[in-house]
């Protein structure tokens, strides 16, 4: 610290760079804050081409994959119907034998997310298999005629 | 309502709570009262009186609103309550349903919004009406005796406000009303109670003829201006459960895929901050023209 500093201390000092530091914080939360409502005003105004982006988006991770999104719903309909009838080896088989690209394409569909960017197989499989359950529990019933 | 015709008749129900039906029926009571020429009569009949009290409240003061609190305490007192047309119409020994029909029993919130409020006793109405049969057609001659009574004003479309449970009111009102409305949300719960609510609906209100029933998805979360792909699969799910029970259990059950409500939160102060919110008064006329779409 030099003479003509203008802090007098170091205990003065680490307290004006703290208070810098939070400053920027501040701005830059503003900054962030701004960028959200423009965002948000954009995907308001043009939202077929915000879908469009975000399709693309995900496009190469599922570049892979050999079946459509409307294939995919169809393929867990398949499986969802093998569960509720009680063959819940042959479901099971069946999500086995997806590849990786087509297995996020349908836990896509499903609306799984996962806290990872690439979920492994098995967690996709988990995934898939929880929303089969939550599908079949959905449409049984116990009720005396 | 127009001298040769009935109002409309739609049940706001659904058996798990927290879905949206207090919000849900207000909303679409001060939709169609604000935006079209259409005269509404809204019942709360949950013992839980949500819908009584936000109307009542004033959220700066935290007190009632002297208008409704003033006209509220006064039905009490003189015995005009919901209660009380129940009382009258289940006393034994009692030969016409003779309960009069006025100002004093329906609150006027605006020319075209008139409400008749929950009471606490709906709490205990399960304990001191036994006869389900009896109570059945509470509903019905109460509707009647409005209609004919001359000295309110002809109601185009009566929404009824129901609890989340199935009691002896909301019996009778499912086996007389036209439509009933069902609010879901996207999750298991909510889709689990559609489910039991449609599995059960017919067999609990025979002989009556089931109403149409029409579901739609309440609280949705969008991105982009449409359902979420968590949300789109619950949406898919209850399609399916309507289709597959129409046909199992012979009833008329609709899903609207495109007569949905977003999620906003604050939304129940829509109620006593006075209106629906702008950005979702088109969701709401969407999902009245869909509920006219049925009701033809």
């Amino acid at each position: 610290m030099s003479n003509d500093s203008e802090f007098r201390t170091a205990e003065q000092e680490v307290v004006k760079l703290l208070e810098e530091c939070a400053e920027l914080r501040r701005t830059l939360k503003t900054i962030s804050a701004q960028i959200g409502r423009m965002e948000n005003r954009v995907e308001r105004a043009f939202p077929a081409a915000v879908a469009k982006m975000r399709e693309r988006k995900v496009g190469p991770q599922s570049s892979n994959a050999t079946i459509t999104p409307e294939q995919a719903l169809a393929e867990f309909d398949k499986v969802v119907g093998l569960a509720a009838s009680g063959a819940n080896d042959e479901a099971e088989r069946v999500l086995e034998a997806k590849s990786a690209p087509d297995l996020l394409v349908i836990a896509k569909e499903l609306g799984v997310t996962f806290p990872k960017s690439k979920p492994s197989i098995k967690a996709m499989r988990e995934a898939i298999f929880g929303k089969v359950r939550e599908s079949v529990l959905l449409s049984r019933h116990n009720t005396r005629a | 309502m127009s001298a040769n015709k009935s109002p409309k008749t739609i049940a706001t129900i659904n058996f798990k709570g927290g879905v949206g039906k207090t919000t849900v029926t207000w909303c679409l009571a001060d939709t169609l009262s604000t935006y079209s020429n259409a005269s509404v009569l809204m019942f709360d009949l949950d013992a839980q009186m949500s819908l009584t009290q936000a109307i009542g409240l004033n959220e700066d003061k935290g007190t009632l609103y002297p208008a409704f609190g003033n006209w509220y305490e006064k039905s009490l007192k003189d015995r005009k309550t919901i209660f009380d047309a129940i009382d009258q119409y289940t006393k034994p020994g009692a030969a016409h349903f003779d309960f009069p029909i006025g100002y004093d029993f329906i609150y006027q919130i605006s020319n075209t919004l008139h409400f008749i409020p929950s009471v606490e006793d709906l709490y205990w109405l399960e304990l001191e009406v036994f006869d389900r049969d009896q109570m059945k057609d509470f509903m019905r001659r109460l509707l009647g005796k409005i209609a004919h009574s001359g000295k309110v004003a002809d109601y185009d479309y009566v929404l009824f406000d129901c609890p989340p449970s199935f009691t002896l009111l909301s019996y009778s009102v499912l086996s007389c009303c036209d439509l009933v409305l069902i609010p879901v949300n996207p999750d298991f719960f909510a889709s689990r109670g559609v489910s039991l609510l449609l599995n059960s609906l017919k067999m609990r209100i025979e002989p009556h003829p089931t109403p149409q029933i029409a579901v739609f998805m309440n609280k949705t979360k969008t991105y982009a201006n449409t359902p979420t792909k968590e949300t789109a699969f619950y949406m898919r799910q209850i399609d399916q459960i309507c289709q597959r029970t129409s046909e199992s259990q012979g009833i008329r059950a609709t899903f609207f895929n495109d007569a949905w409500v977003r999620e906003r939160v604050g939304i129940k102060r829509a109620i006593t901050g006075g209106g629906v919110p702008p950005e979702l008064v088109k969701d709401f006329q969407g999902l009245w023209q869909a509920c006219l779409g049925v009701l033809k």
